[in-house]
């Protein structure tokens, strides 16, 4: 086992004979040349998907395939890019390509894609007449034909059924000119082809630049010296990823995500993943998950890998510039057929945004668990609260009253959920997925200008939070009717309902998503009566509450279409929060006052200021109640105390001379392996225990929640969501 | 004589530019947190060059325009008054939300939620709700609102932004809240969003208001000192205040939108290198201004910079309109420093002006940009701005020493390193302007200003290969320069949503509603009736896209015969922006905003010659120094200031009391007969 590195920074190592300027010069350029790519592509576009949300990648590769440089969007695509571009590799021979070719493709299964909106077009770069890399740039297109407008088909059996399929090598641009067969083929197969076509423009003037400009710096540096400083600067990366796994101590953790049915079945369907730490190897192996699925949910192996480096960046390599150096340490294994590396024909339309983000959150939970464990206080600072990591779907298609022109709304506002809690504070509200680096949701008014809806309200949700010492952060909370247009037809999806996204060192998990039609509404009326805004006020003849996954739902004028989105997880037992904090947040409306109570134990006096007499009372009640007993531990540690000077209180065990301690109390948890062993499990239904904290969970029996307690002070060491697996 | 004044007020010094007759004065002071103590002081300066006496100085005064960095602070900073916000009910958490404000980092310690602009407890939601369309929905809860504003005023709110749904298409509501503040506080600022930014994008505009509004009670205090100080002394002429668009307005105008006096400043830098591109006949300008903590780029092309919708204001995107200034953080101040991979960055962290540089000697220990060129021996610690502070070469080294030993470096290639680094950052936000735009840099000409830029600008240019760069005379008081020659300009916009399907004479009663507001601006601000200017503008897009792209119209009243070619500008327009053949030939071109610019002429004639600040004792001087690109030792010669028409051979550098210069080897350094310096560079490989 490695041990702490505690010298300073010293030069790339092992790299006397480079001139480490010359080396952060080229890296710049690299990551220069792929945010040019991106704005290239960003202002040229006229899809609100790319230029509202974000909801793209650019990427240079080198002539193996290996990632140079990506740029700060969606991380996803460092997985189905790689796919993406290994897959070409294998169709097309070097020798055949050409300058000005590119190659377009969108398959799940044999070039990656994480759902076939997602096209892929990947340029070969040409320096002294050879092939020295590849552009590639991706982007969500509106349509890619198939049987559901916008390309989410939770009806679909089959991944033909779903889309258009574009395999690795289809070459779209010739020598710098269209191929107008392929153009043919595949306009004729997509809703909105003029646009789709011109997005396709969008991608190919993206690689162009990124073409241009990288055979302009190896000209510049000269074609050994170039390729000598790539490959030295992939391999800085990997030494820093490297040596941070080697202060980790070795080891096997084990662990289990769920999704929540597949749109046709609603059991909960495991992820499985066995991480090991080797040195400095890491391997996430995530055979033992369930056999792929006959619904929309299926993760593609490019998903897979991208939400694997989506969960792992954050955490071994949130300060370095991203390229393959990064993943060098790290193995990613997946059974054949299964939901995390599907065959044909299963169906993927949506398996990035609910298994992918499942992965994501395991690779979260299995770090955290990890990390914790490290001597180094910068690795035992990245352990977090669990990102709610899926993403809510509702998307109407409908033909407005006032123009007659037909629309598809693919609504953004679905990336509203709550990030996890962190060691430096609160987890953010409406971020998106951890891996939607830089995401952006519309205006109301870009949506209410675009589509025929009306919004009655867009806020934070209380009941999403994850109570915490750091509280997690809160999804959002919107509804809107129908203006200027009769009916949609409407399709929702919600990937984290039941399971949600677990707190870290004793925090609670964040609420889950909900979506609900509101049956005829007096609108008019409850705008005359200034209760339009208010949930409880609307009386609707009915409110329908929304399977998770629901197609050919008919939303008509009058009624109120609620989209409720999850929450991320907390750090740290909520018992623990500062009391000022607490009250802070029932002011500024993030917390009830019902939940300072009940998931805080924190009092407030009728000007909302802290009862401080009061706090302790309820606190002291608090632990009694989830141990059944009065504690016998009167000395509890403040956070401050926890702390140690860090970021964050992190693990609330430690192992001391005569084995496990709470590290609030000081109370023994026996000799054993791990400290689980010597501490109380109180394992009640997470829906109900949840519900009583204020934290919205969809109910389902089999899924529980483990509270591990302190026997001595009823302190939360660590709370997780498990699952009961049918008989 | 006739004096026209151009002032700028930056974080450190306070800069004018003062054309008397046929000669311009250039004169610098520190500023102060007065801001008006500086001003004069500066002025004094000024003044004492003209041999006149107070009275006569200010009363000759026709012109007299101010950039000022009070607002750019308070925005930065985000300290100001506290501010009420008056909202549509269900939308109390529109900035919390933001947009999802996520933020490009990997970091997740470093994803946290947009600062507060507002307290949480002085947002007040009110029922009322305007549609799409513009029909009132609600009217507003008069009560409620009452009791709102009346609950905003017990918290001691300073100023009160309003800003509700669609209120640029109906403003009824707006107006009502309105009312009853100025019933309930007479006295208070208030910012309607549907007056400051009538455009679509509650969040931007929400941003924009609440900011408009919390500047209101600072700038009031701040001007009302100023004016009467400039008016004891004998000013007649009306202070001119620069807005972020490009042209000033007057005192009484600016202070109902002061938001607009963000990064006036710049903006007159800007302006400056427009004047001095028509002057030399350039086609294509990209000016580089590098101070103590940022680097800003911009765009001319034949004669016009970038205007751009949505402006960004610190960590903000707003509803503004705004000159296109890219921003990087890379300056002077900024610190070297070696990351995990034990490689060497530089930036974003800044020294700031306290501690400063090492080679300030006030504190400061971490080595930075500044540092790195004085233990180069580019800059002579001797001669910093004259000679009037001393800069200490051997804590420049040491503090240098703290990045070069873990790179196994000397001091001398640390040095070059941090030097290489920063010239390629900026150099790399240079391209991405240009190359982007669908332009070839080397059609473009390089104007340099700004105190520290001298010794980098041709390095720079070389890197992102232009050929050629002008640094101006007046290049360390290039603002004012640029704020002494702007015109002045009062925008008026409004989102109309149309399409060439619709009838001419609906966007032309939009075009004439917008035109009567420039007319009482020209009437309130007297704008001599021959000075008047009006331009036509809107922003367009095809259907389905986001972005607009701004083009110009006929001056005339819009009719239907002028659709073919007003589409026709539009897609010349968009290929110019993106690319021959980018244009979305099959689809439908919308417009949603509205504009009319009312320009005041002020600037017309050439800048007179700038006076020349010679130092030349006819003595060689030559000095070791390290050349920056290759970290080698070397003898160069030293200029003080060069004749006019003379020119030079690279490597050399030229120092004038305020501006040093460095030109590499195989570049050569002329001066014109308006002494700028040219700089020709020669070809990189």
């Amino acid at each position: 086992m490695s041990t702490i590195d505690t010298a300073a920074p010293t030069a790339p190592r092992g790299a006397q004979a480079h001139d480490p300027v010359t080396l952060e010069v080229i890296r710049m350029r690299l990551d220069a040349i792929v945010d040019e790519m991106a704005i290239a592509m960003m202002r040229s576009s006229g899809s609100p998907v790319i230029t509202e949300s974000g909801d793209f990648n650019t990427a240079l590769f080198d002539a193996e395939g290996r990632i140079y440089a990506y740029s700060n969007y969606v991380q996803f695509h460092i997985g189905s890019a790689s796919v993406a571009l290994r897959g070409l590799l294998d169709a097309v021979p070097l020798e055949e390509m050409r300058p000005g070719d590119a190659f377009i493709s969108n398959d799940s299964h044999t070039a990656g894609s994480t759902h076939p909106p997602d096209v892929s077009v990947i340029s070969p770069i040409f320096h002294d007449g050879r092939v020295v890399g590849f552009a590639q740039s991706q982007a969500h297109l509106l349509d890619i034909g198939g049987m559901n407008p916008g390309g989410f088909a939770p009806s679909a059996v089959d991944c033909f059924a779903e889309a258009l399929r574009m395999p690795p090598g289809v070459k779209c641009y010739d020598a710098g000119e269209p191929v107008e067969s392929v153009r043919r083929m595949i306009v004729n197969n997509v809703r909105l082809p003029v646009p789709f076509w011109n997005d396709v423009r969008s991608l190919v003037a993206s690689n162009n630049t990124g073409a241009r400009r990288l055979a302009a710096t190896i000209d510049e540096f000269g074609a050994d010296t170039f390729a000598r400083y790539a490959e030295l600067a992939l391999e800085a990366a990997r030494q820093v990823v490297a040596e941070r796994i080697g202060r980790l101590p070795d080891g096997v953790y084990e662990a289990s995500e769920w999704q929540e049915g597949d749109g046709k079945v609603a059991d909960l369907l495991e992820i499985h993943c066995r991480m090991t730490v080797d040195g400095e190897r890491l391997t996430f192996d995530f055979s033992g998950s369930s056999p792929q699925v006959a619904g929309f949910v299926n993760c593609s192996y490019g998903a897979l890998v991208g939400s694997v480096a989506s969960g792992m960046n954050p955490v071994l390599a949130w300060d370095l510039p991203f390229n393959q150096g990064v993943l060098g340490p790290v193995e990613i294994l997946a059974a054949e057929a299964s939901i995390v590396n599907p065959d044909v024909p299963a169906p993927a339309s949506n398996g990035h945004l609910t298994v992918g983000g499942r992965v994501t959150r395991l690779v979260t939970l299995l770090l955290n668990r990890v990390v914790e464990r490290s001597d180094d206080p910068e690795l035992r600072g990245r352990a977090q609260g669990i990102w709610a990591d899926s993403w809510t779907g509702g998307i109407s298609a409908g033909t407005r009253t006032d123009d007659g022109e037909y629309f598809v709304l693919f609504n953004m506002d679905g990336g509203l959920m709550g990030a996890g809690a962190q060691a430096t504070g609160d987890g953010l509200d409406g971020s998106g997925m951890t891996t939607q680096i830089s995401n952006m949701v519309p205006d109301v008014e870009m949506n209410e200008l675009m589509y025929p809806v009306l919004y009655l309200w867009k806020r934070v949700d209380a009941a999403t939070g994850g109570p915490g010492a750091q509280r997690g952060g809160l999804g959002v909370d919107y509804a809107w009717t129908l203006r200027r247009c009769d009916e949609v037809l409407h399709t929702v999806f919600c990937p984290c309902a039941q399971v949600p996204a677990g707190g870290y060192g004793g925090a609670y998990p964040g609420g889950g998503g909900e979506q609900s039609i509101l049956r005829e509404v007096d609108v008019d009326g409850a705008f005359a009566r200034g209760e339009a805004a208010d949930p409880e006020r609307l009386a609707p003849r009915e409110t329908e509450l929304l399977e998770l996954v629901q197609q050919g739902l008919t939303i008509r004028a009058g009624d109120v279409f609620r989209q409720r989105i999850a929450g991320g997880g907390g750090y740290g037992d909520p018992l623990l929060r500062d009391p000022a904090a607490v009250a802070a947040d029932v002011r500024d409306g993030y917390v009830t006052a019902a939940a300072a109570e009940a998931a805080y134990g924190v009092a407030l006096d009728g000007e909302g200021a802290v009862d401080q007499a009061g706090t302790e009372r309820l606190r002291a009640r608090a632990r009694a109640e989830r141990l059944g007993r009065e504690p016998a531990a009167v000395a509890i540690r403040s956070l401050a105390e926890l702390r140690r000077g860090e970021q964050g209180a992190g693990s609330l065990c430690q192992r001391g001379g005569d084995g496990w301690e709470c590290r609030v109390c000081g109370t023994g948890l026996g000799a054993g392996e791990e400290w689980a062993e010597g501490a109380v499990l109180r394992r009640t239904r997470a829906a109900e225990r949840l519900g009583e904290l204020g934290v919205r969970v969809r109910p389902n029996d089999a899924v529980r929640l483990d509270e591990h307690l302190c026997p001595g002070c009823g302190t939360a060491l660590d709370v997780r969501v498990t699952v009961e697996r049918a008989a | 004589m006739r004096i026209k004044v151009g002032v700028d007020v930056g974080g450190t010094f306070t800069d004018t530019v003062v054309s008397a007759g046929s000669e311009l004065i250039r004169a610098k002071a520190y500023s102060t947190k007065d801001v008006t103590s500086g001003i004069l002081a500066v002025l004094g300066r000024a003044r004492e060059q003209l041999e006149l006496d107070e009275a006569t100085f200010f009363g000759s005064i026709e012109k007299f325009v101010l950039g000022n960095t009070i607002v750019t602070n308070v925005i930065d900073e985000l300290r100001f008054p506290s501010v009420g916000l008056l909202t549509t009910a269900g939308f109390k958490d529109t900035l919390r939300i933001a947009r999802s404000n996520r933020g490009p980092s990997r970091d997740a310690h470093a994803n946290s939620a947009p600062p507060e602009i507002v307290d949480r407890r002085r947002i007040a939601e009110v029922a009322e709700r305007v549609d799409v369309e513009g029909v009132v929905l609600r009217e507003l809860d008069r009560e409620q609102a009452r009791a709102a504003i009346a609950g905003l005023l017990d918290q001691g709110v300073e100023a009160i932004a309003i800003c509700f749904l669609w209120s640029f298409k109906n403003p009824a509501n707006e107006q009502a809240a309105a009312a009853l503040v100025r019933e309930l506080a007479p006295d208070l600022p208030v910012t309607l969003s549907s007056e400051l930014a009538p455009v679509y994008r509650e969040y931007e505009r929400m941003v924009t208001t609440v900011l408009d509004a919390a500047c209101k009670p600072v700038v009031a205090e701040h001007f009302a000192q100023l004016d009467a100080a400039l008016r004891e002394r004998g000013l007649r002429s009306g202070l001119k205040l620069m807005q972020v668009d490009g042209g000033f307005l007057s005192v009484d105008e600016a202070g109902k939108t002061p938001i607009k006096m963000f990064n006036s400043g710049p903006v007159g830098g800007v302006e400056g290198a427009r004047r001095l591109g028509d002057q030399l006949g350039l086609r294509r300008v990209v000016t580089a201004d590098m101070g103590g903590t940022s680097f800003d780029a911009a765009i001319i092309s034949d004669g016009a910079y970038r205007v751009l919708p949505r402006a960004e204001m610190g960590q903000f995107p707003t509803a503004l309109t705004a000159v296109d200034i890219s921003s990087i953080g890379a300056g002077g101040g900024s610190i070297a420093w070696i990351d995990s991979r034990g490689l060497m960055r530089v930036g974003p962290t800044s020294a700031g002006s306290v501690p400063g540089p090492a080679c300030y000697a006030r504190g400061g220990e971490e080595p930075t940009v500044t540092d790195a060129t004085v233990a180069m021996g580019l800059i002579d610690p001797g001669y910093f701005l004259g000679g009037t502070i001393a800069l200490d070469r051997d804590r420049a080294r040491a503090a240098i020493e703290r990045v070069a030993t873990p790179l196994r470096y000397d001091v001398d290639e640390a040095a070059a390193g941090i030097y290489r680094l920063t010239t390629v950052q900026m150099a790399n936000a240079i391209r991405a302007l240009t190359v982007n735009r669908g332009h070839d840099p080397r059609e473009f000409t390089m104007v340099s200003f700004g105190g520290a830029c001298g010794l980098f600008a041709a390095e720079i240019a070389r890197e992102c290969d232009v050929a050629r760069l002008v640094v101006p005379a007046a290049a360390s008081v290039f603002s004012a320069f640029g704020l002494l020659h702007s015109d002045s300009i009062f925008t008026a916009v409004q989102t109309t949503p149309w399409s060439f399907a619709q009838s001419a004479e609906e966007l032309e009663r939009a075009f004439a509603a917008l035109e009567a507001r420039v007319q009482e601006w020209f009437g309130a601000d007297q704008i001599a009736p021959d000075a008047r200017e009006l331009v036509r503008e809107a922003d367009m897009k095809f259907a389905g896209q986001v972005f607009e792209v701004t083009s110009q119209l006929p001056a005339t009243a819009f009719t239907d015969d002028l659709k073919a070619a007003v589409r026709e500008r539009f897609v010349a327009d968009y290929e110019a922006e993106f690319g021959e053949g980018t244009a979305w030939t099959e689809a439908e071109v919308l417009v949603t905003n509205t504009r009319v610019k009312g320009i005041g002429r002020f600037g017309a004639g050439d800048p007179a010659p700038v006076k020349l600040l010679l130092d030349d004792d006819g003595g060689q001087r030559r000095r070791e120094i390290v050349e920056p690109m290759t970290g080698r030792r070397r003898e160069v010669e030293v200029h003080r200031g060069l004749p006019l028409g003379e020119r030079r051979a690279g490597p050399c550098i030229v120092e004038e009391p305020d501006t040093n210069l460095y030109v590499p080897d195989g570049a050569a350094i002329e001066r014109d007969a308006q002494a700028n310096y040219i700089i020709d560079l020669p070809a990189r490989g």
